[in-house]
């Protein structure tokens, strides 16, 4: 028995806890119900069932209509997407705001292999290189060193193609069930998988309507509202639209260094 | 590199087996007085199997009728056994909505004689968690699958386990266990899985297990498991103990694998695996102290018999011996990361034609000294991608069991927990 292993501590979970981290965000994070009572216990089996099953549940349906609301706490970076995410076929789209190091950007798309960003204050500059009908800067993903395509792989990571073991998820350090809930007025159950990932699970459909999580840390809060599902589909844009960004590998540069210091994109083109 | 030899290794599992039974009758004979016991009849005393099942005690069997049930049976009595009159009519479908076949958190409890299929989790669950938690959620303090904190004595008989969504028969946190004459396909994770177990005293024979992810999976079960005399084909992967920090209780040890025809186990026509390597007949991730004996291992893409790391688990003092390998694109592999050492793995008395290293006997002996100083990893290719596992055919009709094998009383009964590996033979192809 290794009894330092597993505590399930009997935390109240804070009202509004998206929210709470989140002031400048906008996004209502903030369940509608103002007085929900906290009965933290452990999981029956048919809850880590639920659990179980969500993100194959999210696969299934194919695709989703969603809000996200993230931050870097030690850098008071906040970033906003409002989009849409075929998880058949890992592809989304969104119209991103908020302030810091991705402010720049005002839509993105992205793939398995490839986030496309949309930049309008280099508009000009790119006309002026020739790029003139170019849109989007492309290039890896870095879910590990950016905001935005941690978000992403958060979103992704949402649905898989297989369930997971409930019966490992009730063993699991920190599942819990934390309380009943209303979100956006459907009656809901609120399940936390493991220390940090909180669901908001609709009580009659078991489908998903929100995550909050955070990174190990605890710097990096992000909720995710499942508004809508169903198949979705994300045409991408023309192949004369979007620019690896390693092409103009100065320019794109200096768009995140101005994002980083709020300062204007200063033109280094020729 | 002789087909059929019985080692010494051989007749030392044999007397463990034979001593796990000596000390089990404590365990499997905890079913109630037989004179008390009754049958209840679905639906002729109960409207439904779950309904019967709640009214049912210890000893008693409930006879199910053919019939298609469109239920998720929850079993928390001990010593009661679900038998089906025919194992092809009286079936259990989920309808790709219900969790689990049947669900069950007591000791001592058997399924016979039906199909499962089309439940989004599993076709039949032992849950020694439910078991000894009383169904009140884990404790947190508690390391399950061990000590008393199991599930003791299950057993499944001629069942069809089919197209659920995770496995179709997995005892987890369960000991002293049977799963015999038992047919699964169509899974999207393993046939049949035993997890987190120490010891787990359970033994999976003739089974047939295809069509799926992964053919048998063992992760974290170690202690007098024995998987033999079945047949693994057409999986992505046909057998893997195996050794994960995702569960309690590692590193995995001691499962004897002997005596199985392990055929073609990249099958296209298989659901994928989500995560690991696909294209092998019988792999050791991580695992310890396993014994590998006079199985035939033939047509596998990528490697016949596997030994390597999983995760950080290196393996360690596993012994292959007197299988009969042929067409597998590589027969036996000695390939774990991390060590460049023999780990006290050897290979003695085996068939092959290829091997890595090359002259791998030699390499890594039984009797004597390994001469390896350094290992290649094994290189997996990406696997292809699969149909979705629902969509994967039913299997044709399965023998029925022997109204002979029926017990009149319920429960698991007796366990022949008894496996005489000495008399296992290499099958025939």
């Amino acid at each position: 028995m290794t009894t330092s292993r597993r505590r399930v501590h009997a935390r109240r979970v804070a009202l509004c806890v998206g929210f709470v981290l989140l002031p400048a965000v906008g996004l209502a994070a903030c369940n509608d119900d103002s007085s929900p009572v906290s009965t933290e216990r452990p999981l029956t089996v048919d809850e880590a069932a639920l659990l179980a099953s969500l993100q194959f549940d999210n696969y299934d349906d194919g695709g989703a209509d969603f809000q996200v609301a993230t931050a870097f706490l030690a850098t008071n970076d906040t970033l906003n997407l409002q989009g849409v995410v075929d998880w058949e076929n890992h592809i989304g789209y969104a119209v991103a705001t908020g302030k810091g190091a991705e402010s720049g950007i005002t839509e993105v798309y992205w793939t398995r292999t490839a986030v496309l960003e949309r930049r309008p204050a280099a508009d000009t500059v790119l006309a002026g290189m020739g790029y003139e009908e170019v849109k989007f800067f492309a290039r890896t993903p870095e879910p590990e060193k950016r905001l935005l395509d941690k978000a992403l792989a958060i979103i992704m990571s949402l649905a898989s193609s297989q369930r997971d073991n409930p019966q490992l998820i009730q063993q699991k350090e920190g599942s819990s069930f934390l309380r009943l809930d209303t979100l956006r007025n459907r009656p809901s159950t609120v399940l936390r998988y493991g220390e940090r990932n909180i669901y908001w699970l609709d009580t009659e459909t078991n489908r998903l309507l929100r995550f909050e999580g955070n990174a190990a840390a605890g710097g990096a809060p992000t909720v995710i509202d499942i508004l809508d599902r169903g198949t979705r589909t994300v045409p991408l844009p023309r192949e004369g639209q979007v620019i690896a960004a390693e092409t103009v590998a100065e320019l794109y540069q200096a768009l995140q260094s101005s994002a980083s210091t709020g300062q204007p994109t200063r033109s280094t083109a020729p | 590199m002789r087909p059929g030899r019985v080692g010494r290794a051989s007749r030392v599992l044999a007397a463990t087996a034979a001593l796990a039974v000596v000390l089990s009758p404590a365990i499997t004979s905890c079913g109630s007085d037989s004179a008390e016991s009754k049958v209840i009849q679905v639906p002729g005393d109960e409207p439904t199997i779950s309904a019967a099942v709640e009214r049912a005690r210890s000893g008693d069997v409930v006879l199910v009728a053919a019939g298609t049930y469109r239920e998720s049976v929850k079993i928390y009595r001990p010593g009661i056994t679900v038998r089906g009159v025919d194992r092809n009519a009286v079936v259990l479908d989920g309808e790709h909505r219900l969790a689990n076949g049947f669900f069950v958190a007591a000791d001592n409890v058997a399924i016979e004689n039906l199909t499962v299929h089309s439940f989004t989790q599993n076709g039949v669950v032992f849950s020694g968690i439910e078991r000894a938690s009383g169904g009140k959620g884990v404790d947190p303090d508690v390391v399950y699958g061990a000590g008393e904190n199991v599930l003791t004595g299950y057993r499944v008989s001629y069942v069809t386990a089919y197209n659920n969504g995770l496995y179709g028969v997995y005892a987890f946190a369960s000991r002293s266990g049977v799963i015999e004459h038992t047919y699964v396909s169509g899974h999207p994770d393993s046939g049949i899985y035993i997890g987190q177990c120490k010891p787990c005293n359970a033994v999976v024979r003739n089974v047939t297990a295809e069509y799926n992810a992964i053919g048998y999976y063992g992760t974290n079960a170690s202690g007098s498991v024995f998987v033999v005399n079945s047949v693994f084909r057409h999986n992505r992967l046909g057998i893997a103990p195996n050794s994960q920090r995702a569960e309690e209780l590692a590193p995995q040890e001691e499962t004897v694998v002997a005596g199985n025809l392990v055929v073609d186990n990249a099958d296209p026509a298989a659901p994928e695996i989500s995560e690991g390597f696909a294209g092998g007949g019988i792999a050791i991730g991580g695992g310890t102290k396993n014994t590998v004996v006079r199985n035939r291992v033939q047509d596998n893409p990528v490697v016949g018999i596997a030994v390597i790391s999983l995760n950080d688990f290196a393996p360690l003092n596993n012994r292959i011996e007197g299988n009969v390998l042929s067409g597998n694109a590589l027969d036996l592999v000695y390939g774990p990361t991390g060590i460049n050492d023999a780990g006290g793995n050897c290979f003695v008395g085996n068939t092959f034609a290829t091997s890595q290293p090359p002259g791998i006997e030699s390499a890594l002996p039984c009797s004597g000294s390994s001469t390896i100083t350094s290992v290649s990893p094994l290189e997996t290719p990406p696997a292809a991608k699969g149909p979705d596992y629902r969509d994967i055919a039913p299997p044709s009709p399965q023998p029925t069991m022997p109204t002979a094998a029926m017990s009149a009383t319920g429960g698991a009964g007796v366990l022949d927990l008894a496996v005489d590996v000495a008399a296992i033979m290499v099958p025939a192809a």
